[in-house]
């Protein structure tokens, strides 16, 4: 038992003190935990008051109807569903992708040791959730039920077996397709998969909560919630019986049944990671060997002629298409910084979308705005044109403020970044060369969304044209200062590419820096009496003129910053 | 040519990785740099090489100074680190072409040395795949490849034979012997005594950041008469200053 302990501190340890210590040129370490322990208690906070509210809220309608237990096996439900999902993801990385497993199998522990050990590592992942979602609800659930301090024991006890089975459950199914399908072990495959998976559920349980508040007829409501409650609650617990033990021993916590199912719940945990330590130990070894995070077979590129390689290209050119090369190549950074681009707009729109104009105060229909949009004529409208150039100036410095490709363009270099410094090329030019691409990028989900919004609304032509007018001010200004962030505090020391831009605070910075973009832009539009044309030229040239001021920053800071960079 | 002057690096203003070092790097020669892990090897090289800053000194590679002149001091050397990880997302064929670009190198010369270097390594018929499809020695010998494709005046060669084959590793030291044979320079850190012996003209020995031997091979030689082998007087200087 010690020495999965002892396995499991270490394998805890390797992987969160590199995602805390990124690298900065400036040495500030103590400011970015800083920074990181800030974020994380905000996001905290953040998902702790969306789920004391939905349970505040779904409390109010069901407890009239004497149904509010539902609740609880909602919670219990819909927390052993994400920590099945994110358990997947963690699986995958702590079982398969973490490469340790060469090292750890000649020390002097037994097989199902180092399964258990990288068992206990995930679980402390999915312990962050129930702490973020689950501890929050039930004790929200318990002070408003006024339940008495058998409840709360139940309650921890609950936190702490919850997520053993679902992540149980996700273990076994990544052991077995490990074991049997090759070609699941590909690391950028899955990433890819992956990716998109999340992209796909994040956009549904969007979609879903946005009709559901959409909704504002209480019974309706009442019905929709009990329906789901026990349609999903009926179908986790039967794959995952305990949550059944727990939630009815939570809702008459002072029986002495209900100590009875407390136990039952303890010993079903117990049975799922027997049953895990067994089965593991005829699967994950073998699945394990040959994991690669390339496929040499597979990608066996076709026989190079030496002519092809021979034709010389401009310099500048060459280190762009490099750039290029990579983002598309790397599933990571092609879904955090290429199809976000073109993603982002779909969540903005959604709202409008699906609960557009069902409720009074909320956002109009998507038909209520086209038919708004293509009435507008330039004589009699024209007060408002510089409204909406504004709006679609803010939509795009938001989606290009979020793709992150120039926030992250020399911590996506990570090892690499030597070669910056060894290669005749300026570092202004390099630089430069690293802004050329977020701009190309940032330009086509721009066209990309123009086009779309053309198409969905129908405005006239010429209120199509002053947008288009906005666009080169839009896409160059959160590009060239987001590379301000990266220049500074370049994050290069990562052995995994999601610590490069989804663990990198410089695409927060960039996000916010966007915000406060069209906040400045923005502004004096809205509370200074402008005429049209002023008003037009304001949105369309302010954001060039700073784009030129960070420009001729970026270009004095970059040989220093640098050359400060510990390569 | 590469000459160094009065040399100093520190880490974190306390840890002295290289203290007060000069060291002139002849052309025709092949000078190894010698010392235990974690001497101050890598960081002179990272240094010549304009990867780090220096906190103090001169380095001048073909007459251009890295800090002042570095694009003119980058044109005319060739860096092959000890760690063989580049682009692992790119084609072996992307790189060398990347390489090509950058260094400006006409379309016929790179073809002939592409062909001539491609083959001596064994790599022709791998260069359409993906580098991470590489194996370490593999990766080893594109980045020769890559670093060699301009033909620059000064090798430097960080641990270079690392991870070779034989024949590669064979092919290399003829490669680098013909190159200082041209009156070109080639500056290589080994750990291997064996290799700088039989391959060097020069050799320096780097201990805790401060040169402790520094002299031709024949001087080396006379110097190791006094001991049984060149290994042991290695270990001595090296073990000398432990104490």
């Amino acid at each position: 038992m010690k020495r999965i302990f002892i396995l499991t501190r270490v394998m805890i340890k390797g992987i969160s003190s590199a995602d805390i210590s990124g690298d900065s040129a400036s040495g500030k370490k103590p400011l970015k935990k800083i920074g990181m322990t800030l974020l994380l208690a905000i996001v905290f906070v953040y998902m702790a008051g969306l789920s004391v509210t939905f349970v505040h809220f779904t409390y109010g309608i069901l407890s009239p109807l004497g149904i509010s237990n539902l609740i609880l096996e909602l919670v219990l439900s819909a927390t052993s569903f994400v920590v099945f999902f994110f358990g997947i993801f963690y699986v995958m990385s702590v079982y398969y992708f973490s490469k340790d497993v060469d090292k750890l199998l000649p020390l002097p522990v037994k097989p199902g040791e180092i399964i258990l050990a990288k068992f206990m590592s995930t679980l402390f992942y999915e312990y962050i959730i129930v702490l973020m979602f689950l501890l929050p609800a039930m004790i929200a659930f318990g002070v408003m039920s006024s339940a008495s301090f058998m409840f709360y024991l139940y309650a921890l006890i609950t936190a702490v077996l919850v997520p053993i089975a679902p992540l149980v459950l996700a273990s076994l199914i990544i052991m077995l397709v490990m074991r049997f399908t090759p070609a699941a072990r590909n690391k950028d495959r899955f990433s890819l998969f992956a990716g998109m998976i999340s992209l796909v559920l994040a956009l549904g349980v969007n979609f879903g909560m946005q009709s559901l508040m959409a909704k504002t007829d209480t019974n309706e409501l009442a019905e929709i919630i009990s329906g789901s409650a026990g349609n999903i609650s009926g179908a986790v617990s039967a794959i995952f019986p305990g949550n059944w033990f727990a939630s009815h021993a939570l809702n008459d916590p002072d029986s002495l049944l209900s100590l009875l199912m407390v136990f039952v719940f303890i010993l079903i945990s117990a049975v799922f990671t027997a049953i895990l330590y067994f089965i593991g130990n005829l699967l994950y070894f073998k699945g394990v060997i040959g994991v690669s995070s390339s496929s040499a077979r597979s990608r066996k590129g076709k026989t190079v002629t030496m002519n092809e390689l021979a034709t010389g290209g401009d310099p500048f050119r060459t280190y762009v298409l490099k750039e290029f090369r990579l983002l598309f190549r790397t599933p990571i950074f092609f879904m955090n910084n290429v199809i976000v681009g073109f993603l982002m707009p779909a969540f903005i729109a959604l709202p409008f979308i699906v609960g557009g104009g069902s409720s009074e105060g909320g956002p109009p229909s998507l038909s209520g705005i086209r038919e708004m949009v293509s009435g507008i004529t330039f004589q009699q409208d024209k007060g408002i044109a510089p409204y909406i150039i504004l709006g679609f100036f803010a939509f795009l410095v938001f989606t290009v403020g979020t793709n992150g490709i120039t926030e992250t363009a020399i911590s996506r270099e990570g090892k690499q970044a030597y070669f910056m410094k060894i290669i005749p090329m300026s570092y202004s030019r390099q630089i430069v060369a690293k802004i050329t691409t977020g701009v190309l990028l940032s330009l086509c989900s721009a066209v990309f969304l123009t086009v779309v919004i053309t198409a969905l609304l129908t405005p006239p032509v010429w209120l199509v044209l002053l947008c288009v007018t906005a666009i080169p001010g839009a896409v160059l200004l959160p590009n060239i200062f987001g590379m301000i962030f990266d220049l500074y505090m370049p994050k290069i020391k990562w052995d995994n590419e999601q610590k490069a831009v989804k663990q990198n605070l410089n695409v927060l910075f960039g996000m916010f820096a966007a915000m406060v973009m069209i906040a400045v832009i923005a502004v004096p539009v809205i509370f200074i009496d402008m005429s049209f044309i002023v008003s037009v030229i304001y949105i369309t040239v302010l954001p060039l003129l700073l784009a030129a001021i960070s420009a001729y920053f970026v270009n004095r800071i970059s040989s220093k910053c640098m050359l400060k960079l510990a390569a | 040519m590469i000459s160094i002057t009065n040399l100093s690096k520190s880490y974190n203003g306390k840890v002295k990785a290289v203290d007060n070092i000069s060291l002139e790097i002849p052309d025709g020669k092949i000078f190894g740099f010698l010392g235990p892990n974690g001497a101050g090897k890598t960081t002179t090289i990272k240094m010549i090489t304009g990867i780090l800053t220096p906190d103090s000194g001169n380095i001048l590679v073909s007459g251009h100074d890295i800090v002042k002149e570095p694009l003119d001091a980058k044109r005319s050397f060739a860096y092959v680190p000890d760690d063989p990880d580049v682009f692992p997302r790119l084609k072996g064929s992307e790189y060398l072409k990347f390489i090509g670009d950058i260094y400006n190198v006409p379309s016929d010369l790179r073809l002939e040395r592409m062909k001539d270097l491609s083959r001596k390594f064994g790599l022709e018929d791998v260069l359409g795949d993906r580098i991470q499809s590489y194996s370490h020695g593999m990766r080893q010998k594109l980045i020769l490849i890559g670093a060699l494709l301009h033909d620059p005046e000064n090798w430097i060669l960080d641990e270079p034979m690392t991870g070779l084959d034989p024949k590669s590793s064979f092919q290399l030291k003829d490669m680098m012997r013909r190159h200082a044979d041209d009156g070109k320079t080639v500056f290589f850190s080994t750990h291997v005594l064996d290799v700088a012996e039989k391959v060097c003209d020069h050799i320096a020995i780097i201990d805790k950041g401060r040169i402790l031997f520094n002299g031709t091979v024949e001087e080396m030689r006379g110097e190791v008469r006094n001991h049984a082998s060149l290994e042991s007087m290695f270990l001595e200087l090296t073990g000398d200053t432990e104490e």
